[in-house]
């Protein structure tokens, strides 16, 4: 079995993404689950900019309030940070870090998108009925591979490394 | 018989009997190169970057990007709006540019004479053929969307079907509800297969963007659509004939 990674297209972005994809895999896992999730900053990219620059969708609307505490020796201020609104395209996000003890404990997605109403009952009680349905339960069989949604979404990204940075001055 | 190329922020994995020649990855990497010139918002040298900048004009557009606009307004039309890619006068095809990779990459593939594959670009999955390595037709595992590593379903994928899954588990709520100009929550996720990857990968986005108009429409359109919801899956009878037993 050969192996071979090619990079092509944006190098910086691509290194920033690259460096930062294993600890959202993780995090985003771990929202709900309350596991702290060392975050040292010899890991975190130093600037966003790689990211931001010349992002026409990227609109940076408010800088959220945060608070610290004090300072620890992974040069993480302990705290709540919220990283700078950003705007995918389709939707509006920002994200919250907690850092506790100096350590990243939780990253949190903020939704602004606007609101709206509007669930059918009436064509859920026709249409619902006529699919099987079953509980979920793990298959083990083999696989050849797995469909997910793993897209990353780079005004995530962008927010979250906004919130790191601002724990991080 | 596995490669990985690192692009548009993502894996693209492709396993392939025989192994893929360094000519066909030059190929490959020279489509994915056009792409991302074209369409990459996060690039501020590409020329959507420029076009909703207003430093472009959709006149001075290349080839690619006028054919996936035209391939974006069908998938718009069919979903009743709900595929969308212009919010707030800003222009965005992600959600059909991976699909559309993956199509003229099938397409390298195939002109090699390269039949039997699996294209697997960030979860959007493309299989042709059969998976050699166990002589018989390529399985694809979906995930639960609940846990890390745990497979709900295995599907068989026969007829050269493709697989996508659009949830939002990975980050957040991320899907636009465009007719109510809301974050859709209604599902969990959504997995739709097809034999066009474009089909599945726009139909699962515009699925999870239905929310509960869903039902009626895969009843209507006949789509193979397997729905998360609640600790419950619903599906239709024709998929269960391809999951294994």
């Amino acid at each position: 079995m050969k192996k071979r990674n090619i990079v092509i297209g944006s190098i910086a972005t691509l290194g920033l993404v690259a460096s930062i994809s294993a600890l959202l895999i993780y995090s985003q896992h771990n929202l709900d689950e309350n596991v702290n999730l060392s975050a040292p900053t010899s890991k975190t990219p130093s600037s966003t900019s790689t990211v931001t620059s010349g992002t026409s969708q990227s609109t940076s609307t408010s800088t959220p309030t945060s608070s610290t505490t004090s300072s620890s020796s992974s040069g993480m201020k302990n705290g709540s940070f919220t990283g700078a609104s950003e705007n995918s395209g389709f939707q509006t996000i920002s994200v919250t870090v907690n850092i506790k003890n100096g350590v990243l404990s939780s990253i949190s997605v903020n939704e602004l998108a606007t609101d709206g109403s509007g669930t059918s009952a009436a064509i859920v009680s026709q249409a619902q009925p006529m699919l099987i349905n079953e509980a979920i339960s793990t298959d083990s069989g083999y696989i050849s591979a797995v469909s997910g949604a793993t897209y990353f979404s780079n005004a995530f990204i962008t927010s979250l490394q906004d919130a790191l940075n601002k724990a991080s001055a | 018989m596995i490669r990985k190329i690192q692009t548009m922020s993502m894996e693209l994995i492709i396993e392939s009997f025989p192994e893929l020649s360094e000519s066909v990855i030059d190929d490959i990497n020279n489509l994915l190169t056009l792409i991302d010139d074209t369409f990459n918002n996060y690039n501020s040298n590409s020329y959507i970057s420029k076009l909703n900048l207003k430093k472009k004009t959709i006149d001075d557009s290349p080839k690619v990007f006028k054919y996936v606009k035209e391939l974006a307004d069908e998938y718009r039309k069919k979903t009743n709006g709900y595929f969308e890619y212009e919010f707030n006068g800003f222009l965005n095809f992600n959600g059909i540019v991976k699909a559309y990779a993956i199509s003229k990459i099938k397409d390298i593939l195939l002109t090699n004479n390269i039949n039997n594959f699996l294209i697997n670009f960030g979860g959007d999955i493309k299989t042709h053929g059969i998976d050699l390595k166990v002589n018989n037709n390529w399985v694809v595992g979906i995930k639960n969307p609940y846990t890390k590593n745990d497979i709900l379903k295995r599907i068989k994928l026969y007829k050269n079907y493709s697989i996508s899954t659009s949830g939002s588990y990975e980050r957040g709520y991320h899907i636009l509800n465009p007719i109510l100009k809301k974050s859709a929550t209604y599902f969990d996720s959504v997995t739709v297969v097809s034999e066009s990857i474009i089909d599945s990968d726009v139909f699962a986005t515009a699925l999870y963007a239905m929310e509960d108009n869903a039902y009626t429409y895969i009843l209507e359109k006949n789509i193979l659509a397997l729905f998360i919801k609640n600790n419950k899956i619903y599906f239709n009878s024709n998929l269960q004939k391809l999951c294994n037993q």
